[in-house]
């Protein structure tokens, strides 16, 4: 009987001599094709997310194209808002007035939200508080405990 | 990448004791392999980047881990760590991994061998295998993984323990058997 406990030096060769004879392990079938498949994805999407003048040529032209157009119909919308019978100080108008109704509705709310409160008994919302808060806590200390039990000792 | 991704692989793989993270790991150094093609492409220390690059990839990734748990998995652990290692093993006629393994067959043998390494808990594994697979000296072992060099030691002695526990296990478990 040899008893390791005084000798951890053969425990090391032991072990190293076992760890050294060791073959390597054979890699998922799958890890290939995902390689390739992540490969094939960065390249098709590299151009997009490199400068413009890596685009393919056919890109560019097609942004340019786009480009045009989009300042041409600005352009015709601007020239449109200006000279038409469409009075632009009525659509400005409009706008203001939906803005100010916006800003009725959110301080009514407030107003309402401030009388509810004053309404509710102040031991109520500390009660609330105090649930809420031990509940946080008892949710945290489960959640710990299941990792350390169920994760852990996997 | 033939040449090469069982040696990624196992090298993910046995530092994390999870295949499937392994695997993650391993598209993560052929991409960034990919990356640097044109580099490694005729360069006959390909192998020795590819191994450094998983390496590091993997402790990153179990550093972001332990960082990320540490909260629930090191208040216990580190009480545990100030003993000292305990290392009440007696073996029967304990000279080579020959003698250990005796009666097991070549392929039994490793896969024992592959399982009891999943078996240690990781902060025992990780300096295990960069000590004995990586061929990493304690000093670097303890400054890659940001821990004190006595506990890497006393680590490493503690995983050598169990698992010379765990291959004895197995061997006197056999003989039952085969009696």
């Amino acid at each position: 009987m040899t008893d390791l406990k005084d000798t951890p030096d053969s425990l090391e060769r032991l072990i190293d001599g076992v760890l050294r004879d060791q073959p390597l392990r054979k890699a998922p079938a799958s890890l290939e094709a995902r390689v390739m498949a992540r490969i094939q994805l960065q390249e098709s999407a590299s151009w997009r997310t490199a400068g413009f003048s890596r685009w393919p040529i056919a890109a560019r032209f097609a942004l340019l194209v786009a480009l045009l157009a989009v300042a041409k119909l600005t352009v015709d919308l601007v020239v449109w808002l200006f000279s038409s019978d469409t009075p632009v100080t009525q659509t400005v108008e409009s706008s203001v007035v939906w803005a100010k109704s916006t800003a009725t509705l959110f301080s009514t709310m407030v107003s309402l939200g401030h009388a509810l409160l004053n309404a509710i008994p102040s031991y109520w919302i500390t009660l609330a508080l105090v649930f809420s808060t031990g509940l946080y806590i008892t949710l945290f200390v489960l959640g710990a405990t299941a990792y350390r039990t169920l994760y852990l000792n996997k | 990448m033939r040449a090469y991704q069982d040696m990624v692989f196992t090298t993910a793989a046995r530092l994390t004791g999870d295949d499937a993270q392994a695997e993650d790991i391993s598209q993560e150094v052929f991409l960034k392999a990919y990356e640097s093609f044109a580099m490694l492409r005729e360069s006959p220390a390909a192998g020795g980047w590819l191994k450094t690059v998983t390496r590091n990839l993997t402790l990153n990734y179990l550093s972001r881990q332990r960082r990320r748990w540490r909260f629930f998995s090191d208040i216990a652990r580190d009480a545990s760590d100030d003993e000292e290692p305990s290392l009440e093993l007696v073996l029967p006629g304990l000279v080579t991994p020959d003698d250990l393994f005796a009666g097991i067959h070549d392929a039994d043998r490793r896969a024992l061998v592959e399982r009891a390494l999943k078996q240690l808990p990781s902060h025992q594994r990780v300096p295990l295998v960069l000590y004995h697979f990586e061929e990493m000296p304690y000093q670097e072992i303890a400054q890659h993984l940001g821990v004190s060099l006595p506990k890497v030691k006393t680590d490493i002695l503690r995983a050598r323990a169990a698992l010379a526990k765990i291959f004895a296990g197995a061997t006197e478990a056999r003989e039952a058997i085969t009696e």
